[in-house]
């Protein structure tokens, strides 16, 4: 099964940091952007197959960054995270064309295998 | 209930979710470290070498994010007990430094820095502490719409002429009157209606980007 490539989004940079060396562990390829306007950037310039977001950031909320992607890349699946008690949010980005939300703290077998759902099974 | 008691729900509330948001990050962080430490003590020998320094790096994480939880722990602990006494001593400077640190995930939301500066000597003042920690919550919020992106906002207690004083100080070079024009009169009305209940006074300072609450 070979490896999915992945755009990380999340301004907690101790968390991408540990979750990217993580899922690059297991083969998957991760680029990480610690802002919206970031994601923006690097999902232009190099499109990922899925990308994987926190709804609550500084600046471009998430759901803001989700409307820009499904704009600019419609067919790149996204996953939203989201906290207890932000349900709502996930419920509503799933409304603008978000792929599925996961809660946090993430449980990485669960994070993968949405992954791979995401992208088509075909990994 | 009265109009002050939903207003100090709706004010713990607010501060609770915030730090409930904090804590599941902090817990997020610990997870994922922990995660990577168990990954890498199942790699054989050979790999793992390759991958001692992240060991060592995540447990300075985990460490790391204990302290801040410890810390964010004790400030909402503080801030929970303000309703044990209805009037009593309240020591400002410790006031300030807890609300600075429950109030850091809206600094961070609004791209802006909020520093606690620790005060020249210990200031107590005699008052309500529940309606003191409001207070200066409403003080934050309201410095915080007055503040540019990417700028920072020092909160700082004084006891000068032995009153207690409370700043909050945009440190950037921005000019004051266009900091107190971003503030909304909502925000502005907020922190008037709580300084008059504990016989305080808000003031924009002049010569500053930045307001200052005197109390009695």
């Amino acid at each position: 099964m070979s490896g999915v490539k992945v755009l990380l989004v999340d301004d907690e940079q101790e968390f991408t940091s540990a979750l990217s060396e993580r899922l690059e562990i297991r083969g998957h390829a991760v680029r990480v952007a610690d802002s919206g306007e970031e994601a923006l950037e690097i999902a232009e310039a190099e499109p990922p197959e899925v990308v994987v977001l926190d709804l609550k950031m500084p600046g471009l909320s998430g759901i803001e960054v989700l409307k820009r992607l499904k704009s600019m890349l419609p067919q790149v699946p996204v996953l939203l995270l989201t906290g207890y008690g932000s349900t709502e949010e996930g419920i509503k980005g799933m409304q603008l064309g978000a792929f599925d939300y996961l809660l946090k703290p993430l449980n990485i077998t669960d994070l993968i295998k949405k992954m791979q759902e995401a992208v088509g099974g075909s990994q | 209930m009265n109009l002050e008691d939903t207003s100090s729900v709706a004010f713990m509330g607010e501060v609770t979710a915030g730090y409930t948001h904090e804590i599941r990050n902090i817990l997020s962080i610990i997870a994922e470290s922990v995660g990577l430490m168990q990954d890498i003590l199942s790699m054989d020998r050979e790999r793992m070498l390759q991958y001692l320094e992240k060991l060592q790096s995540s447990l300075d994480k985990v460490g790391k994010q204990l302290e801040r939880g410890e810390a964010l722990s004790t400030h909402l602990n503080r801030l929970a007990h303000a309703p044990d006494r209805e009037h009593g001593q309240v020591d400002l400077e410790e006031a300030a430094q807890t609300m600075v640190a429950l109030s850091q995930r809206f600094a961070k939301r609004r791209q802006l820095q909020l520093n606690h500066l620790p005060a020249e000597r210990k200031v107590h003042i005699e008052t309500r502490p529940v309606v003191v920690m409001m207070l200066i919550y409403s003080l934050i919020q309201a410095a915080l719409q007055g503040a540019p992106k990417g700028t920072r906002l020092d909160v700082q207690a004084g006891l000068p002429d032995h009153r207690g004083r409370l700043v909050i100080l945009c440190a950037n070079h921005i000019a004051p009157a266009d900091f107190h024009a971003a503030i909304p009169a909502e925000a502005w009305e907020a922190l008037e209606a709580l300084c008059r209940s504990v016989q305080a006074e808000a003031k924009q300072l002049a010569e500053e980007p930045g307001i200052e609450v005197l109390f009695p």
